[in-house]
């Protein structure tokens, strides 16, 4: 680390972590459709191959409280291992957040169940981490931390579905967010992952 | 058979304009209005609801002579002139520019039109589009993504009661990050 005058300015410019979401959603923008349900979601090879890379890359993954509660239902059980080696090995090794204040518990090793404001929080590791922090599914975080412009980069697999119902990826805002479009990416299986830029840093 | 085409500009959170009418996000570039151009080859008629119709007869039928207008908007101007035209309004008297009113059986119109010989037909009207789709009458949809997240204001698709399943036919992104996905329907709508 550089020291003297303006070496915390530049730490803080160089080190700075870079928050990638990455989430399924319908054309109609949702991400879970009515009554919860995510069965729409088509998880194939492609998607789990393009999910591990996303993983190798990743420090930490920040969680909501339903993704998180999904997720650790599966992926530390030898059946995951088995269906997905790729993705049950990097998941289940990184260190993991998840924003709650109702979980007591977690059975999925290298957990940290984070009571505090997601935004504050996520702030903070920013500004102290290095790399990539993906979060993964947690659309009603997608949504809190978009709104006060956190997140950097949004990786969008949109499934070819129009639900007409469920809830929305993206929040109710007064301002809009203006984005670049980075890749698109089709899949054999109608999938099209879409990955933004924001350009509007926090 | 001739297909029902929805297409529309939108932004990735689903709206067609922002909250006050915003509409200058979605203005196409000038490749962007020659691949639009490009894929309306095949079609023959437009179909509108009444919002949308008065909307487009009142700008584009004089952009042909405006001294303003690019070679894209006059060359789209003779040609909405010229288009047949299905205006869907059960208030409107009189509809002009080549077009017909349709004042109900939205079904039974376009099951007809669909059987006999002819071009593609065109829907861009959300209003239109929403009961269009609760008839099923959709085809293809032409979705022009557009990099930005307006936060709210005019919904691209109402809420429905049932999902439609759609199959990916095609996708392109252009200069400016505007992202074309081209779907038709899922294979079990009859």
């Amino acid at each position: 680390m550089l020291e003297g005058l303006f070496g915390y300015a530049i730490k803080g410019a160089i080190n700075m972590a870079k928050l990638i979401a990455q989430t399924v959603i319908s054309v109609d923008g949702y991400f879970e459709g009515a009554n919860s349900t995510i069965s729409w979601h088509h998880i194939d090879n492609d998607y789990n191959n393009y999910a591990a890379s996303l993983l190798q890359k990743a420090e930490m993954i920040l969680f909501g409280r339903v993704t998180y509660q999904l997720m650790e239902a599966y992926w530390p059980s030898a059946q995951a291992y088995q269906e997905s080696a790729a993705i049950a090995k990097p998941i289940n090794a990184l260190k993991k957040m998840v924003f709650s204040r109702t979980l007591t518990d977690s059975k999925w090793p290298n957990t940290l169940i984070e009571r505090r404001d997601a935004v504050e929080v996520v702030n903070h590791l920013k500004e102290q981490m290095d790399g990539h922090l993906v979060i993964l599914g947690s659309g009603m975080l997608i949504q809190e931390l978009t709104k006060h412009r956190l997140i950097d980069e949004y990786q969008l697999m949109v499934t070819p579905i129009i639900l007409g119902e469920g809830r929305s990826t993206f929040p109710t805002m007064a301002q809009s967010l203006s984005l670049s479009l980075i890749e698109t990416k089709r899949f054999s299986s109608g999938n099209v992952l879409l990955r933004y830029q924001s350009n509007e840093k926090c | 058979m001739r297909k029902v085409i929805y297409s529309q500009m939108t932004s990735l959170d689903g709206f067609i304009e922002g909250p006050n009418g915003e509409l200058e996000w979605s203005v196409p570039s000038d490749q962007l209005f020659s691949f639009i151009n490009e894929r309306e080859q095949l079609v023959d008629t437009h179909l509108y609801g009444r919002v949308t119709y008065q909307n487009m007869e009142s700008y584009w039928p004089d952009r042909e002579q405006a001294s303003d207008a690019s070679d894209f908007e006059i060359a789209f101007s003779r040609k909405w002139k010229e288009i047949n035209k299905l205006v869907f309004s059960s208030t409107l008297t009189q509809v002009e520019w080549n077009s017909i009113l349709v004042r109900d059986q939205i079904k039974e119109t376009i099951n007809q039109l669909k059987n006999k010989p002819g071009g593609d037909l065109l829907l861009g009207g959300a209003g239109l589009a929403k009961s269009f789709m609760e008839l099923d009458l959709i085809d293809q949809y032409h979705l022009y993504i557009h990099p930005i997240i307006l936060g709210s204001g005019k919904r691209l698709f109402s809420s429905m009661n049932e999902p439609k399943q759609l199959k990916l036919v095609n996708q392109r992104s252009f200069a400016g990050g505007i992202v074309w996905l081209c779907y038709q329907r899922g294979d079990q709508h009859g």
